[in-house]
């Protein structure tokens, strides 16, 4: 189901959880036809009322109480990041004339952490995502939010600029990311990152949304914090899930087997374990052990484990518990400035 | 050998360089190099502009070599802009650095803590690079514009760090910490404004300077840029620049009332002070905002930026609404703080003010302050209670006075001045000025002031607000000149009916009354007064106009007298004698 | 081609800058100009992972995530930011995409630019980019970062201008791009590619991590390749900066002239005959009038390169050549074992407040209220000049001093100087020596910009010498200043001191990012309450002794003592050294607890003198609380801080 007839969607939807749903009338809106001005004062122009400040729990210990959000559809459906701003039984929002309404959640995707909010409106500009735009690394773009909650009233939300820096997965990541997402994202060059800024757009430089400024994240060992968005391809889907009701949550890590493989099943004995990233050398191996048909030798360094580099002796350890005892898995070990790739397996 | 590979001469001509340096090994398809040709072309422009507009920068030190911050050059003479907050720990000497390479002493000259601006002058040449200042009311969203200071002090050899980016918002609030640093209407910037920045200027891509940047959203990392950097709005200190000039610690101002929101969203009246302008002219708890300064209120930010950018003293437009009905009034806008207030939060904080009695200056510590102000600065440096720098105002009003002089007005101490005018009804006024004591004469009226008593106690006519003491000041000072008036300084600069820009005005106290002298901008011919014998009632504001020449002096022709909303007199002058006073 | 120089005509009219038109900024980074840019390099920009290696460095956490490099030679050859390789791994390898991994070799380290030379052995000729040198960079221009920490694959970006062509002491050029870890060690090119710098985190501290709290703040930094010397590198050799041993004194800031203060006889200047006194007007055929210009001049250059500087001394201009080293001996401050009073209005020289037991003055008889007006010939109007005098002399070196006792004949003593020290001896009379105040009044600092409660207890000004400062960083959280000042008062009042108490901004620690703020305070209360500058001290308890030493060393121009209560320093403070000029000595007051602390601080002692610091420790009695702080023996030692 597409974004055309969004409200269609949200009527059926409603009829099934009537409970919590307020029921709208299917007014079948059609997307404002899609034109790509290039100055961009006519861009800001034509994005901007598509923004929307939103204002819901929060405000204590240093917990804003504010956040952005998207009009994606003509009758008020409002795409944002799903956060404790909206665990609030009174949530706001904000439109770009100034205009205070009263929002009703309308559901949200545990894996990407988006929400959708409904407000009513009618023949409100909007985001159309069928006509959405695409970008790869190096596409410019600007940046649409309420970050630090600057903007109040009818004044417009902040626009930064920037380019996007890359496409990578959040999982893919240097350091223990806090966020449920794995999936694909944008990095931005431009400081995103901030109080309000989540449920922000990002779009290319004719105003087409490209994705949705994810919520504060930074890298729990690089103290860095992420310019990201999620790009707009990933969110039709998830929309669409939670339109229809069928976004769940799935055990985002993978299942580890019942009998999984061990450095003593291999054979092999490393150095002790001092430091948090203590180097995985070889400090004995068993004789006739897997490891030691392999040739492993003591003083090899374990770089790789089935495909994945081993930073850490805990890293070797925590890779081959998702290894099954009675698969085969290889094995990359560093000798002198030579590496030695072997596949090994228990009898 | 290690192959570092060097390409060609980097000439910053799009298509002399593409072929110089043989890019693309010519298989860059024609779109690409077309594409490469704006870029460079682009390029080309932004490295002029930012050439051009960085050599009015310049790096503000504390003669001591600590601290420091950012400013910007705007007249030849070396008069710049910067922060307040910047200047504070510098005291009124300092050192400025700019791009040239060169040190240069620098005084203060205005401070205006409100606003976090300070106006600096730069001693040494006539010929100082300078800005020029843009129109900050047509700065818009996704404007390019870039920042030029020295964030993190890192201009070890006086090159200043040049930082590019776009305004994410025109017309933002800020709140002041306490009544000081109030950024109102102010932009905002994704170019990087780090600390260090501070009173720096931020140009738009034509290289024109829009603000002064002051202040960033720190509060995420702790004091380093997350792409949120604020800048005073040019305009706001173009208001303020012929006060900051004075030399005196300028006011930001009030408008003796306070606006919310109420359920519907309307901004109205919540609060309002009985002695205000603003409820003398009419406005009452409860009205709506509906326009402020020419500009639609629908935000009690809107307000605020408003108000936020005159000098205590402007004069504003006002429309508020009340039962569906509109009303358009002008209001005189009150200071923010007493005199005593700002002089506390100015001074109260530096180093003149410690607690105790000072020590005699001993060699030693005389010494340990190696700061030793050289003479060229020190003859530009006056203390003095209440001013950033005395010395400046004495300059503007002997500037003033002696312009004013050259019209062929001034008399002498001992005159006596005899005015005949008749009123539009013809009705005859005779007014009789001298500083032995003056009267009046209209129709069947008359009054004689009587100088042992307060002038404040003796309005004539009673309407008029004080028509009569308010000739006898002007008299005053026409004849004994500001020196011997009283205590007379240079205000600044305030808008008066009737003239292009503003009006230069002088302004003094003779014992309890308060006077506003207006001179023209042009040839300091004095244009009008206004005279308060209490400063919670409407001023008698006097206009000059059409000056003649009556027994070889100058004088106005036609006197026009206004006090608050009701009285209104216009003086044909038909004659004036000048004689020698005899008491 | 008539098109093409129709643009070239028209670019140079904007280059000359007569009134330009709005632009709109797409084009000036198209994407495709971008992107084709980037191309270019990718082949060149390698990812770096490592294996192994510490999980914090300098008290704060470093990533173990990949990292980025930048081929510089056909033959494998790749350099890199140390920040990337500041772990110290036990194996470091490279990749140009996701499925070439190669070991790779450390060659040389270039400590100046805090870059690394890495070797690998891939068999086959690796591509190497073009670079453009400083000469031919303007500010403004367009340039784009490069790295691979995401994927080894396709590089991440980011674009920008270059904000400066001259930055940290002539070692950078600047840009406003987004510079962090996810591209220190990658290239930062124009608009065609060439590359202008390699990226690295730098500021005017120098560290392996140092810069790195700026990423992506609008001010980031890249080296020159052509500065970096990879020849030498190549043949495995380590580059250090240069160092020359001379020393300005800098209270004038950029005001402060070129004349030497101090270049001790074991330094290259010193040994090639330099003295203090002499006037720099050259050096390296480039002229200069200010101090900062030296540093300016000899920032970019290394330990072994020759500088030739033409000096003046006594109105005539000579010359003298040396080789700059990459390591000095600390510089050891010599004592006459005198604490210098207030010179009278009427009488020059420096008075004798205090003596230091068994000193050489004190055993030349030298006693409390003599007048000392001349050492060695040359005659000292007050306690300041002495001060500098005493920095131009060594240890052991024999002196003579012209003293006055009460208003008899000058006479003369002549001893040899012993080492400064900074031991807390009681003097002949108990009684302070600073002289006491009256009444004590509280007054709040407040530091624009900055968040931080800060409350300072002022003596008036009674005692006729100046007032000394103490800065005491308490523990973290809000800060009870009535009650402290119960604590410090009487103390204020006995030894004519200011006490100045700073609140942490964050409620559960002091955040190293806060020295910028308490060195404010400490500038402005110098200023604002009219203190000695030689008698400034800051000092703290447990993690507010952490924060000090931070303070103390990264503002050595300020501090003058460190007080340490039952505190070691903190892990940031690397290889630090007494210099002439800003002399800074010591105090640790410890409870004995027997704990790693304790060892800590044993070896921090043990450290700092041999970094040339005058240090003192004082043992606690076993039963003491750690909260008690002896205030009493702090200020006390403070009081004598300016011993000469």
């Amino acid at each position: 189901m597409r974004f055309a007839n969004t409200s269609q969607a949200i009527y059926f939807f409603a009829i099934g959880l009537a409970s919590w749903l307020v029921p709208v009338p299917p007014t079948l809106v059609q997307p404002a036809v899609a034109q790509s001005p290039n100055d961009i004062h006519q861009v800001l122009q034509s994005v901007q009322p598509k923004m929307v400040k939103i204002f819901g729990a929060g405000g204590l210990n240093r917990l804003e109480a504010y956040q952005t959000g998207c009009l994606i559809s003509g009758d008020g459906l409002i795409l944002t990041s799903w956060s404790y701003v909206l665990d609030s039984d009174d949530v706001a929002v904000m439109l770009s004339d100034g205009r205070r309404l009263v929002a009703e959640l309308v559901g949200f995707h545990p894996q990407l952490e988006i929400a959708l909010l409904k407000i009513d409106v009618a023949e409100q500009p909007f985001f159309d995502l069928d006509a959405a735009g695409s970008a790869n690394s190096g596409t410019r773009v600007l940046v649409f939010s309420n970050l630090y909650g600057i903007a109040t009233g009818n004044e417009a939300v902040s626009v930064q600029r920037g380019v996007v820096a890359a496409k990578t997965k959040l999982a893919a990541r240097r350091g223990a990311m806090e966020t449920a997402y794995q999936g694909p994202v944008w990095i931005l060059d431009a400081i995103t990152s901030n109080p309000g800024s989540a449920g922000g757009a990002v779009t290319d430089r004719h105003g087409q949304l490209i994705g949705l400024v994810g919520k504060e994240l930074r890298s729990s060992q690089s103290n860095v914090w992420l310019n990201y968005a999620i790009p707009v391809s990933e969110l039709g889907p998830a929309i669409d899930e939670v339109l229809t009701g069928s976004a769940r949550s799935r055990p985002a890590t993978l299942v580890t087997p019942d009998e999984p493989m061990s450095l003593e099943l291999l054979g092999i004995v490393l150095v002790p374990n001092v430091l948090a990233r203590t180097p995985p050398f070889i400090d004995q191996i068993a004789p006739d052990s897997p490891a030691a048909r392999a040739g492993f030798r003591p003083d090899d360094l374990i770089i790789e484990v089935a495909g994945a580099l081993t930073p850490s002796r805990n890293e070797v350890t925590r890779r081959l518990e998702n290894v099954d005892r009675d698969s085969a898995v290889t094995i990359t070990v560093q000798r002198g400035q030579q590496f030695i790739k072997q596949t090994l397996r228990v009898n | 050998m290690m192959g570092i590979r060097q390409c060609g001469s980097a000439a910053f001509a799009g298509a002399a360089f593409m072929i110089a340096s043989g890019v693309f090994q010519g298989v860059a398809s024609g779109q690409l190099a077309g594409d490469l040709l704006a870029a460079r072309q682009a390029e080309a422009r932004r490295i002029a502009v930012i050439e051009q507009a960085s050599r009015a920068s310049c790096s503000v030190f504390a003669a001591s070599g600590q601290g420091g911050g950012s400013g910007v050059v705007i007249s030849a003479d070396g008069l710049a802009l910067t922060n307040y907050h910047v200047v504070k720990p510098c005291g009124m000497y300092m050192h400025c650095s700019m791009p040239d390479g060169q040190l240069y002493d620098a005084v203060l000259v205005g401070l205006d803590p409100t606003g976090d601006v300070a106006l600096i002058k730069l001693l040494g040449r006539d010929d100082f690079p300078t800005a020029t200042l843009g129109d900050s009311d047509q700065v818009r969203v996704g404007d390019n514009c870039f920042a030029v200071g020295n964030p993190f002090l890192l201009a070890t050899n006086f090159e200043p760090t040049v930082t590019w980016g776009i305004v994410s918002g025109v017309h933002r609030y800020q709140y002041p910490a306490g009544t000081l640093l109030e950024y109102a209407d102010c932009l905002q910037t994704d170019a990087a404004i780090n600390p260090g920045n501070s009173g720096g200027p931020l140009f738009n891509d034509r290289g024109e300077l829009i603000g002064i940047n002051g202040r960033a959203s720190f509060e995420k990392r702790g004091r380093v840029n997350v792409g949120v950097g604020y800048a005073i709005s040019i305009n706001q200190i173009k208001l303020f620049l012929d006060h900051l000039s004075s030399g005196r610690i300028v006011d930001h101002a009030t408008l003796g009332a306070t606006v919310g929101t109420d359920h519907q969203g309307r901004v109205i009246v919540d609060n309002i002070l009985q002695t205000s302008d603003a409820y003398r002219r009419g406005l009452r708890y409860g009205d709506e905002m509906v326009s402020f300064g020419g500009r639609s209120i629908r935000t009690v930010n809107q307000f605020k930026n408003v108000l936020g950018i005159y000098p205590k003293g402007w004069r504003l437009p006002l429309e508020y609404r009340r039962d569906g009905k509109t009303t358009q009034i002008e209001v005189r806008l009150a200071g923010v703080h007493s005199a005593q207030q700002l002089i506390e939060l100015v001074e109260g904080r530096q180093g003149d003010s410690m607690p105790g009695p000072r020590r005699p200056p001993q060699p030693d510590s005389s010494k340990s302050e190696k700061s030793t102000i050289p003479a060229a600065a020190k003859k530009l440096i006056e203390k003095k209670s209440g001013f950033a720098n005395y010395y400046f105002n004495r300059i503007r009003v002997s500037e003033i006075w002696e312009r004013y002089a050259a019209q062929g007005v001034a008399g002498n101490a001992d005159q006596k001045w005899r005015v005949e005018a008749r009123l539009a009804d013809q009705t005859p006024v005779t007014i009789v000025l001298s500083q032995t004591g003056s009267g009046m004469q209209w129709g069947e009226q008359a009054a004689v002031l009587d100088l042992d008593l307060d002038l404040s106690e003796q309005v004539i006519p009673l309407e008029s607000g004080g028509l009569l003491p308010a000739l006898h000041l002007w008299q005053r000072l026409v004849t004994l000149g500001p020196a011997r008036f009283g205590d007379v300084y240079y205000l600044g600069g305030l808008p008066w009916n009737g003239v292009a820009g503003n009006a230069h005005v002088l302004t003094g106290t003779f014992n309890v009354v308060q006077m506003q002298f207006m001179f023209d901008p042009v040839d300091s011919q004095m244009i009008g007064l206004e005279m308060w014998t209490d400063p919670h009632r409407d001023p008698c504001v006097i206009h000059f106009d059409n000056y003649r020449s009556f027994a070889g002096t100058m004088f106005p022709s036609v006197i026009r007298v206004q006090n608050g909303d009701q009285f209104q007199w216009e003086l044909f002058v038909d004659d004036v004698t000048l004689a020698q006073d005899d008491p | 081609m008539v098109s093409l120089r129709l643009i070239v005509v028209f670019t140079v009219a904007c280059v000359a800058g007569r009134d330009l038109p709005a632009q709109t900024d797409a084009d000036s980074w198209a994407e495709s100009v971008v992107q084709r840019a980037v191309e270019r390099v990718t082949a060149s920009v390698v990812q770096i992972e490592t294996v192994g290696g510490l999980d914090r460095i300098e008290g704060r956490q470093v990533a173990a995530g990949p990292t980025t490099g930048l081929v510089v030679s056909e033959d494998g050859y790749v350099v890199t930011s140390s920040f990337n390789l500041s772990q110290q791994p036990a194996a470091v390898f490279v990749k140009w995409n996701a499925n070439s991994r190669y070991p790779a070799e450390i060659v040389a380290r270039n400590h100046s630019r805090q870059v690394v030379l890495l070797k690998v052995e891939t068999g086959r000729a690796t591509p190497v980019p073009s670079f453009l040198p400083r000469a031919e960079l303007r500010v403004g221009q367009s340039v784009i970062a490069v790295g691979k920490a995401f994927d080894a694959d396709s590089p991440n970006l980011s674009t920008g201008i270059l904000s400066a062509t001259n930055r940290i002491w002539g070692k950078a050029i600047q840009t406003d791009a987004k510079i962090s870890p996810h591209n220190f060690g990658g290239p930062l090119l124009d608009l065609e590619g060439n590359v202008l710098g390699l990226l690295v985190p730098l500021s005017p501290q120098q560290s392996d991590v140092a810069g790195s709290d700026w990423y992506d703040s609008g001010i980031g930094f890249a080296v020159p390749l052509d500065e970096l010397r990879l020849d030498q590198l190549s043949r495995g050799q380590d580059l250090h900066a240069g160092l020359s041993g001379i020393e300005f004194r800098q209270d004038r800031g950029y005001a402060s002239p070129a004349i030497v203060a101090a270049c001790p006889i074991n330094s290259p200047a010193g040994q090639a005959g330099l003295k203090p006194g002499d006037n720099i007007i050259r050096i390296n055929q480039a002229s200069l009038q200010r101090a900062t210009q030296v540093r300016q001049i000899l920032g970019p250059l290394y330990a072994g390169d020759e500088v030739e500087v033409v000096y003046q001394r006594d109105g005539k201009a000579a010359e003298l050549k040396f080789q700059l080293v990459a390591a000095m001996p600390p510089f050891r401050h010599a004592m006459m074992g005198i604490v210098p009073g207030v010179t009278s209005e009427d009488k020059a020289g420096v008075v004798v407040r205090g003596l230091i037991p068994d000193s050489p003055a004190a055993r030349a008889d030298i006693r409390l209220g003599d007048r000392v007006i001349e050492i060695n010939g040359a005659a000292v109007a007050n306690s300041l000049e002495l001060a500098e005098r005493m920095i131009t002399l060594a240890i052991s070196e024999s002196v003579t001093v012209k003293f006055v006792r009460q208003d008899d004949q000058p006479r003369d003593v002549t001893f040899e100087l012993a080492p400064l020290h900074a031991e807390a001896v009681e003097l002949e009379s108990d009684e302070t020596l600073a002289g006491a105040a009256t009444e004590v009044k509280l007054t709040e600092i407040k530091i624009p910009e900055q968040p931080n409660r800060c409350f300072a207890f002022v003596p008036s000004q009674s005692a006729e010498l100046p007032r000394g400062a103490l800065l005491w960083l308490g523990p973290p959280g809000k800060l009870d200043e009535v009650a402290s000042g119960k604590r410090w008062q009487p103390l204020c009042e006995k030894y004519n001191l200011v006490v100045i108490l700073p609140e942490s901004r964050n409620p559960t620690a002091w955040d190293s990012s806060e020295a910028d703020f308490v060195a404010r305070v400490v500038q402005q209360s110098v200023r604002q309450f009219d203190v000695d500058p030689r008698r400034v001290a800051v000092g703290g308890s447990v993690s507010g002794g952490v924060m000090a030493s931070i303070v103390a060393m990264n503002y050595r121009d300020l501090i003058r003592g460190l007080v340490l209560h039952n505190s070691a320093m903190s892990e940031r403070i690397k290889d630090v050294k007494s210099t002439a000029v800003d002399r800074l000595m010591v105090l640790f007051v410890v409870n004995k607890s027997e704990t790693a602390r304790d060892r800590r601080i044993e070896r921090h002692v043990q450290q700092l003198s041999n970094s040339g610091f005058p240090v003192h420790l004082i043992n606690q009695p076993a039963a003491t609380s750690d909260s008690e702080i002896p205030r009493q023996r702090i200020v006390h030692w403070l009081d004598i801080i300016d011993r000469l």
